[in-house]
């Protein structure tokens, strides 16, 4: 399983001779470590790198807290069209991507008085050129309001509700300070899958960076490198910077395997 | 009659719930509806709307005419069965064997790389692994000897290449999923086979695989729907050497990619959104097949 990434690192270090040669060369002589700056220099990868952290943590961020609330009604209030609201939520998740591009892409480009668009939303390009339509369409996830809603059911008694509502504490303070300190390790699960996952996303930035290539994020960017670098000759530049490009979600796995795996196993197997 | 008290937090709640439905209304419900309305028009994003003509079902049987579609159709179904018939198998055979195995948390990570990297990275290294003059693959297929293949560049063995890179590409995190399945099951249904003298075969077959059904049901489902979006992947692997992606000739195309093509290559917004819709029915009818059969096969099980 590793070996194509153990090739990808090595070869990342070689030269161009060491690449081709025949019979080929495992692992460089003398690791060429300035094929690094080379790739930073022709391809912009800071700029990918920070397109990408800024919307992966703000979706982040928003599908954490949008899921904690929403979970947590589910889970512990009664309230007209519970039932109805939950079922539509749910059915969300069967509906794939690829539906909404069109429409979506659409849309952002008609918002009004945004981006030299007339009140009318006609004229210019509306929101396409900022970073918000990488963020706004996934601010929102089922999967997560359900993983909560799961949590909070199993693992927040009524009792204890109950209880700081006789202490005097209003609604909002309870959820603050009592039930987000208990919540924290299925909110990591949520933060950490939804980050991975936001920062891997292909779909959608490659549709936006077509009319908006200085939104590129990393994946994005990945599909650059062999726009930037001939692919028939330059291919250990081309592996030095995917290697660049995998190291944050591999660092962040490593980091936080824990939350990683328990949340595949909460959705895989509380089906 | 349900007392006050009970909704005494509705206000709460509905506050709490405001930000999903207006995202769920706004991204949801308003681009499906605005979906269909374009699917029965011809437009090519460039001019208003409102001057495009109306041309009712035409961009849907446009789709289904389509030649390029149709092999496109064919490759994800393809790729789609493999995963399933030949993907899942394995990812469960390598978890009883991982199980078995006292130390295996490095073994389980290992496996876990693939799904944890962005899956166009994957395709791209795959893509010079698969070269056919420098590429490794080949170069150790010449050391034993053995025919090299074109891989991605020959039109016969492009999609089998790419299956190929897709089971591998699944197969830690259907692994993992599987290994945790594995490990749910009581020990000592294992101890009283043994003492009724079942070998390891028959443990398999007559207590892991029964009581694995659930977790086979759900990586049948999930593999499902994520291999018939595949995407990203054919985009790594084909999408080098500035070719453009779903080559040579069309063949590894697949529906998303076409369908992505349709729309921001051709312009073509009306058939491409006919399209959407043809495939969300598709998956959603199959997994809804699926789902029925699985559950019958569970009932008839236990």
């Amino acid at each position: 399983m590793i070996l194509p990434f153990v090739w990808l690192v090595s070869s990342s270090l070689k030269t161009r001779a060491e690449f081709v040669a025949k019979p080929p060369v495992w692992i460089p002589e003398k690791a060429q470590w300035n094929n690094y700056p080379k790739v930073i220099k022709k391809v912009p990868f800071l700029k990918y790198y920070s397109n990408s952290l800024i919307v992966s943590l703000s979706v982040t961020l928003c599908v954490t807290i949008t899921s904690a609330f929403a979970g947590f009604a589910f889970a512990k209030y009664n309230f007209k069209f519970k039932q109805f609201l939950f079922s539509f939520f749910l059915s969300t998740i069967m509906l794939p991507a690829f539906l909404f591009v069109v429409p979506e892409y659409f849309m952002f480009s008609k918002i009004p008085l945004i981006g030299g668009n007339s009140i009318w939303g006609t004229g210019g390009y509306g929101l396409l050129h900022s970073r918000l339509v990488l963020i706004l369409p996934f601010i929102v996830n089922s999967w997560g309001i359900f993983l909560a809603r799961q949590f909070y059911i199993i693992s927040i008694p009524d009792e204890l509700l109950q209880a700081a509502r006789i202490d005097g504490a209003s609604e909002f303070k309870i959820f603050i300070k009592l039930i987000i300190p208990i919540s924290k390790p299925v909110l990591a699960t949520i933060a950490i899958i939804t980050f991975i996952t936001q920062w891997n996303y292909l779909f959608w930035p490659l549709v936006i960076s077509s009319s908006a290539p200085e939104l590129s994020t990393l994946p994005v960017g990945m599909k650059m490198l062999a726009m930037a670098f001939d692919p028939a000759r330059n291919q250990q530049l081309i592996l030095a910077g995917l290697t660049i490009g995998i190291i944050p979600p591999s660092l962040i796995f490593i980091l936080f395997q824990k939350y990683y795996v328990s949340g595949i196993g909460m959705t895989g197997l509380k089906e | 009659m349900k007392s006050k008290f009970e909704f005494r937090y509705q206000k709460i709640a509905y506050l709490y719930l405001i930000i999903p439905v207006v995202f769920y209304s706004v991204f949801i419900i308003f681009p499906v509806g605005f979906s269909i309305f374009i699917s029965l028009r011809r437009w090519n994003m460039l001019v208003p709307i409102s001057v495009t003509k109306f041309v009712g079902f035409k961009n849907y049987l446009r789709v289904f005419k389509d030649p390029v579609f149709l092999m496109a159709f064919k490759n994800t179904a393809i790729y789609t069965s493999c995963i399933l018939l030949i993907g899942i198998p394995l990812s469960i055979i390598i978890a009883v064997l991982l199980s078995k195995l006292k130390r295996n948390a490095f073994w389980r990570y290992i496996l876990f790389i693939p799904s944890i990297v962005p899956l166009i990275s994957i395709g791209m290294v795959w893509a010079f692994l698969y070269d056919p003059t420098w590429g490794p693959i080949n170069t150790i297929i010449r050391i034993f000897g053995l025919p090299v293949s074109k891989w991605l560049w020959d039109t016969k063995t492009a999609m089998f290449s790419v299956t190929l890179v897709g089971i591998w590409a699944t197969l830690g995190i259907n692994t993992l999923i599987s290994y945790m399945g594995v490990k749910e099951i009581p020990i000592s249904l294992y101890e009283a086979a043994e003492i009724d003298g079942g070998n390891e075969v028959k443990k398999f077959f007559y207590i892991t695989l029964p009581l694995l059904k659930p977790i086979i049901s759900f990586l049948m489902i999930t593999n499902l729907i994520n291999s018939f979006q595949i995407f990203d992947l054919v985009v790594g692997l084909t999408g080098q050497k500035l070719a453009e992606p779903g080559g040579p000739a069309n063949s590894t195309q697949v529906l998303v990619l076409y369908m992505y093509q349709t729309a921001f290559k051709y312009l073509k917004m009306g058939k491409a959104s006919a399209m959407a819709f043809i495939l969300f029915l598709l998956l959603f009818s199959t997994s809804i097949v699926f789902l029925k059969s699985l559950k019958k096969s569970e009932r008839e099980n236990y």
